[in-house]
């Protein structure tokens, strides 16, 4: 039963990781404009994760170094530190557009002022991190996360062509013409690096400790990401069919979260919108206890402090205090800025900047052989991974031009 | 007196940043052809939305609150609209757009007292289609 319940680490950070607040709307964007050709970028994204997370898994079982050890000891103080700032202001960001969203959603809901409900539940998320053991916190959110499934349901019951669908997974270029073509290549990035977003990783990899995981899980450690990861990369696929069968057709650019909830439930009545609507918020919570949280494993990780959420808060203070303290900016920003999705997406774009300093630290440990021992990188873990670095690197490079020349892919 | 002419030129200079900074932007025909673009779009999804609405499928609250998001789409457009002028070429269209986005404020702005009157939701279906119809005409004309 515990092994069982172990996938719902895999689950919670999947999904919070991949079906975010950003992810959603960004994804049916992409439907909604360029049909199923960018289907490509979500089986990309989603090996890559694979990979990596089954990688820092392994690396902080092992070695008993979660990501943010590793990054220090690889890069050095100077650039480690660097790395830590950058990760950790993405972290906040994140987390105050997902608590934003879910201020949207409960309004959506209920009706009840919005930033009444941004403080109400940021205050309540706050609560139930301090009264849950680790364990309970991923499994709550994560199986909660389960709800999002109605999105596929729907995607499949409005139809898709199956054919176009298949074609789609194949990678190939995009674009009428040269400006199409800009906004194409950002959202190839856009959906590759919210599939990638640091957070997951520093979640996972630190969770992987806070469960004790020992040599004798490592088996399990894939399975865990993989399932995960390939049930977040269906539902996320789920979101760019539903732009394709929903908007695309009717002209729409979704460009609001309560546009896209009306898509998940479409073929439905009441309940259906009323899932749609739970199942976001149970995504968008466990994407801010993720990024929330993973700004503490960062710091604490980082100076080599005590840390972990099944420790009494009073023998972990300053990790505590730095996880409260993310959500108390995370809220001020969020209450200061307004607009969520303008903030993912800048977290979004931003964070593919970051992440080449994320994973090339991981990838060097893990094709370690003194630090990993008979756990080390297959030669054909680290080509695979090597080609994925490559490929971040790249996209890295070509994020923030993208996000200029494209208008942000606004049409 | 050198320093009072550094002074005074520095304070043109300001006055002059200021002055470049309130003036109404020039809005290019590709600017323009992408706010239209967007404006099509919330009037399509106003329309797809009220028939969901109409067909009962709707919660009480969903149906309140997201039309107060399109609105607050629409609001932020027309807004926007009052620091830019057209280039030379476009003013027609501009002002087309102009027209047909403050009728789109218009027929959302009722939207909400119409919710579970099937007749008035039908009606502004109705000036939604047309409004979309003149914004696609707009932009195919540019």
């Amino acid at each position: 039963m515990r092994k069982v319940l172990g996938i719902t680490l895999g689950i919670m950070t999947a999904l919070g990781g991949f079906v975010d607040l950003g992810q959603i709307v960004f994804t049916m964007q992409a439907g909604a404009v360029f049909g199923y050709n960018l289907l490509w970028a979500i089986v990309l994204g989603t090996a890559a994760i694979i990979v990596y997370m089954e990688m820092c898994g392994r690396v902080a079982v092992v070695s008993q170094e979660p990501v943010f050890a590793v990054v220090r000891t690889r890069l050095g103080f100077p650039f480690g530190l660097v790395t830590l700032i950058a990760s950790n202001l993405l972290n906040m960001i994140t987390c105050a557009a997902e608590l934003g969203g879910i201020a949207i959603i409960l309004h959506l809901l209920t009706g009840w002022p919005e930033k009444l409900l941004l403080l109400a539940s940021t205050f309540l998320l706050v609560i139930l991190i301090l009264l849950l053991k680790f364990q309970w916190i991923e499994r709550s959110f994560g199986l909660a996360g389960l709800l999002m499934v109605v999105f596929a349901v729907s995607a499949v019951v409005l139809h898709p062509n199956w054919n176009e669908l298949a074609h789609g997974l194949l990678p190939k270029p995009g674009g009428s013409d040269a400006k199409q073509g800009l906004r194409y290549a950002y959202f190839a990035v856009g959906i590759f690096s919210a599939l990638l977003m640091e957070y997951e990783v520093h979640f996972y990899s630190s969770g992987a400790i806070e469960e004790d995981w020992t040599a004798k899980d490592l088996g399990e450690n894939f399975l865990v990401a993989a399932f995960g990861s390939v049930l977040g990369a269906l539902i996320t696929m789920a979101l760019l069919v539903l732009g394709v069968l929903v908007f695309l057709p009717r002209g729409i650019f979704p460009d609001a979260l309560s546009t896209t909830a009306l898509a998940g439930a479409f073929p439905f009545r009441q309940k259906g919108l009323l899932l749609a609507l739970l199942g976001m918020l149970a995504t968008l919570c466990g994407a801010a206890i993720e990024t929330g949280l993973s700004g503490a494993y960062n710091v604490c990780q980082f100076f080599n402090l005590a840390w972990g959420k099944n420790q009494p808060p009073r023998s972990v203070p300053i990790y505590t205090a730095m996880w409260i303290g993310m959500f108390v900016l995370a809220l001020i920003t969020a209450f200061i800025a307004g607009r969520p999705l303008q903030l993912v997406n800048i977290s979004i774009i931003f964070g593919m900047v970051v992440m080449p300093f994320t994973y090339y630290p991981i990838l060097r440990v893990a094709a370690d052989k003194n630090v990993m021992g008979k756990h080390v990188n297959s030669r054909l873990d680290t080509i695979v991974g090597s080609v994925f670095l490559f490929l971040i690197t790249l996209a890295a490079i070509a994020a923030i031009p993208l996000m200029i020349l494209s208008h942000s892919g606004t049409p | 007196m050198r320093m009072g002419c550094k002074s005074a030129s520095f304070i043109l200079f300001l006055l002059a940043l200021l002055a470049s900074c309130v003036r109404q932007k020039t809005i290019t025909r590709e600017e323009l052809a992408s706010k239209i673009k967007s404006a099509i779009s919330v009037a399509a999804e106003s329309e797809l939305f009220i028939r969901y609405v109409h067909e009962g499928r709707s919660t009480r609250h969903y149906a309140e609150e997201h039309v107060t998001y399109l609105q607050q789409l629409t609001e932020d457009d027309v807004k926007e609209l009052d620091q830019w002028e057209a280039e030379p070429g476009i003013e027609d269209t501009m002002h087309e757009y102009r027209v047909q986005l403050v009728a789109l404020r218009e027929a959302l702005s009722h939207v909400q007292a119409a919710i579970g009157e099937d007749a008035e939701l039908a009606a502004i279906m109705h000036r939604l289609t047309n409004i979309r119809g003149r914004l696609q005409l707009a932009n195919a004309g540019q």
